[in-house]
């Protein structure tokens, strides 16, 4: 095949080539500013909320590190940096890919980007003083929910703003076709709102009492990850892997299926991160109950997926963005998989409070979700500057970073976690033993994140670069191996 | 489905759903719960606490330890807090009646604190742990807390809490000693007041447990064996 497949597929039939291709540089002109700012406002927190994760990775085992201030501390430095990981980069990215995945889809321009890009202003500014407000101690204690009110208020204002605008973009569309990311973008945008509101009004301004306190919490995090994150990542992936292979989804109806009991699962998962706690057990079982099930729609997306990408596998090797899409989908479906295995109460207490817990969490915030982001940028960015990827190696060099980073990281939190559950459930070993045991994962959690820092570095400066217009003026685009002529066809 | 009005609707209603069964009907199951009085000593349990113990509390929310700190016991099949003296039993909805700050954490790089005033109830200990953890738990990896400490110049008589005192090696010159701030004495009162011990009839406890499976396996048992199994594999090293 030709470089040309990486050209957009047409839209629809009626349309005459120029005009469609006139109506996208339309569209991408609209988005240009808001999305750009979006992305780059995205990677300043991931590259400070690795930074982070680098800091707190060596104070695990080299306590006395940076403890001299309140500030550095490292149980306050883990919650700004799981915020920032999941409001900074992870939604922020997800919102520019939405809007400008929206437009397209939907074939209308976006109008008033000013009212849009004051909301990511003000999300901005919702982090800055969350961020603040941690590390002087003014945090609270419940996971992704540690900003204190006035900072979710913002974010929240900010957010409104902005979701407002994928919900009209879909009111006035002009394609007739809706496809499937549509659904799931629909999804992201109504659920989000709902579930901070309710997340911050039932624990913080008229916060309820005792225990119930982590049903809130866990359901605040398990439909956060499902019912926005995900959504966004597949509705990503779901536009990506067809766009760039030039082949349309497998079955839309097993999409349609798996769309509607993702919705319906999702949304009771999260308890089993509870297990055995002191809530009804019942609530707990329904959520384990809802976390089977999820096999359901992680099915389908990962055959729809499987057979779409079949015909054309070999463009993984040469496309950026289908190689980190398609990564990052295969990690959706092993994420799955094992939050699955992990929410029975028979395997659950293996990982359950341990470092592995986080594993699972890296597994579908990093090596799902972040790589469907970047394969989207690598995707999106072009379109919006005018310039391609100044240059295959730094791209090489993010990848590799990226992959090996999240392989070594999910492979120590992971081991290292049943590890420290098995020796943990072994009463035979005392607690010093239990977490000595652990300390040659913690030290190469170190290693992951070193790589990590330094592959999205690369691309946070490559990205810098194409905001500068330094990339390739025009052409084809910057694969990471030049295709072969045989290849061509 | 596609119009938006009906995939709207469609995602409402799912979510809805999942929020009434994992939210609203625990709420209101759990809002019936009431403190336990003993029918004999009159006995009240939980207490709801006020003063040091709520300060305490919001020292170690800001300070994030619930970050590497459980404050829950679970059942023994998913558990062996119970063995290494964390604490006496499973905790329950009950045990946080009155927590205005679920502190349950879900993550264990530390010991379990739900009942760490009951093992550990010197103040100098918690004072010179968090001073510097190693000084009494050797190759612990906690970070030291000794921003919540001053050293200050002795004035008169060395103060009851402090934690080292530095003389001064020419005659003349001042001694120094270092003493915790209001923020650790707080945060040690909190410490000192978490006991989840107190028995409840819903709670399982060690020997409630093997009661259980005694009787399981041996059909209507006689289960007056059912000591705390505890005792023989703890040790003091283990129960830090």
């Amino acid at each position: 095949m030709t470089a040309a497949t990486l050209e957009e597929m047409p839209v629809t039939q009626t349309a005459g080539p120029s005009r469609e291709a006139r109506e996208r540089a339309a569209i991408d002109t609209s988005t240009r500013f808001p999305v750009l700012l979006f992305y780059a406002s995205a990677l300043f927190w991931l590259f400070l909320a690795s930074l982070i994760s680098l800091i707190t990775s060596i104070k695990l085992h080299y306590p006395g590190f940076l403890s001299f201030c309140a500030a550095l501390n490292f149980g306050r430095l883990v919650p700004v940096q799981n915020n920032l990981m999941f409001y900074g980069w992870a939604s922020l990215a997800g919102v520019g890919t939405a809007i400008w995945i929206m437009a397209r889809l939907c074939r209308v321009e976006l109008r008033y980007p000013l009212f849009i890009t004051f909301g990511a202003a003000l999300w901005n500014l919702g982090l800055i003083v969350g961020t603040i407000a941690i590390l002087a101690g003014a945090g609270g204690p419940f996971p992704y929910l540690e900003f204190p009110g006035y900072a979710a208020v913002l974010i929240f204002l900010g957010y409104s703003a902005i979701g407002i605008w994928g919900v009209v973009l879909y009111r006035f569309r002009r394609s007739g076709h809706v496809f499937v990311s549509q659904w799931y973008l629909i999804c992201a945008f109504f659920a989000f709102p709902w579930i901070y509101a309710i997340g911050n009004l039932m624990l913080h301004v008229l916060p309820v009492e005792g225990a119930v306190q982590s049903a809130i919490v866990f359901w605040f995090a398990g439909n956060l990850f499902g019912l926005w994150l995900t959504a966004i990542g597949l509705a990503a992936a779901y536009y990506m892997i067809p766009k760039v292979t030039g082949l349309p989804i497998f079955s839309y109806h097993l999409a349609t299926f798996g769309f509607w009991t993702f919705v319906l699962f999702y949304s009771f998962r999260g308890l089993p991160a509870f297990l055995g706690g002191p809530l009804p057990s019942w609530v707990i079982t329904a959520s384990i109950v809802a976390s089977v099930l999820t096999i359901i729609p992680i099915a389908t997306v990962a055959v729809n997926h499987h057979f779409t990408l079949r015909q054309n596998i070999t463009m993984m090797h040469f496309s950026p963005t289908l190689r980190f899409v398609v990564i990052g989908a295969m990690a959706y479906t092993l994420a799955g998989c094992l939050n699955i295995i992990f929410s029975l109460r028979s395997a659950g207490h293996f990982m359950h409070l341990t470092m592995g817990a986080r594993g699972l969490i890296q597994l579908d915030l990093y090596a799902f979700f972040s790589m469907v982001m970047f394969g989207c940028i690598y995707y999106i960015v072009p379109r919006l500057v005018g310039v391609e990827w100044r240059s295959a190696w730094l791209i090489k060099l993010h990848f590799w970073g990226a992959a090996y980073g999240i392989g070594l990281l999910l492979l120590m939190l992971l081991v290292g976690g049943l590890m420290q559950g098995a020796a943990m459930m072994d009463p035979g070993n005392s607690f010093e033993q239990v977490y000595e045991s652990t300390l040659p994962f913690l030290a190469g959690s170190t290693i992951a994140q070193v790589l990590l820092f330094f592959g999205q570095t690369v691309f946070g400066l490559h990205f810098l670069m194409m905001l500068a217009r330094l990339g390739r003026p025009g052409g084809a685009p910057t694969l990471i191996v030049p295709q072969p002529a045989e290849v061509a066809h | 489905m596609n119009k938006l009005g009906s995939v709207l609707g469609g995602v409402f209603a799912l979510f809805t759903l999942g929020w009434i069964v994992m939210v609203a009907i625990p709420f209101l199951q759990l809002d019936a719960l009431e403190p336990q009085v003993d029918a004999d000593t009159g006995d009240v349990y939980p207490v709801n606490r006020s003063g040091v113990v709520a300060q305490g509390r919001a020292v170690y929310v800001a300070n994030g330890c619930v970050n590497c700190h459980s404050q829950q016991l679970l059942p023994g099949y998913a558990d062996t807090g119970i063995v290494r003296q964390w604490g006496t039993r499973q905790n329950v909805a009950r045990d946080y009646l009155y927590d205005t700050t679920m502190l349950a954490g879900w993550n264990r790089l530390g010991p379990d604190l739900s009942s760490i005033g009951k093992r550990r109830d010197d103040a100098h200990w918690h004072y010179r742990h968090l001073y510097n953890p190693r000084s009494v738990s050797p190759g612990s990896i906690m970070p030291p807390y000794s921003f919540l400490f001053e050293k200050r110049k002795v004035a008169g008589a060395v103060s009851h809490d402090a934690i080292a005192i530095m003389k001064g090696v020419l005659i003349g010159q001042p001694s120094y000693e270092i003493v915790p701030t209001d923020d650790a004495r707080a945060l040690v009162g909190y410490l000192l007041s978490l006991d989840r011990t107190h028995p409840l009839p819903e709670a399982l406890t060690e020997a409630k447990e093997e009661e259980k499976k005694d009787a399981e396996a041996s059909g209507a048992g006689d289960a007056e064996t059912a000591a705390p199994a505890a005792e023989e594999t703890s040790t003091e090293k283990g129960a830090q």
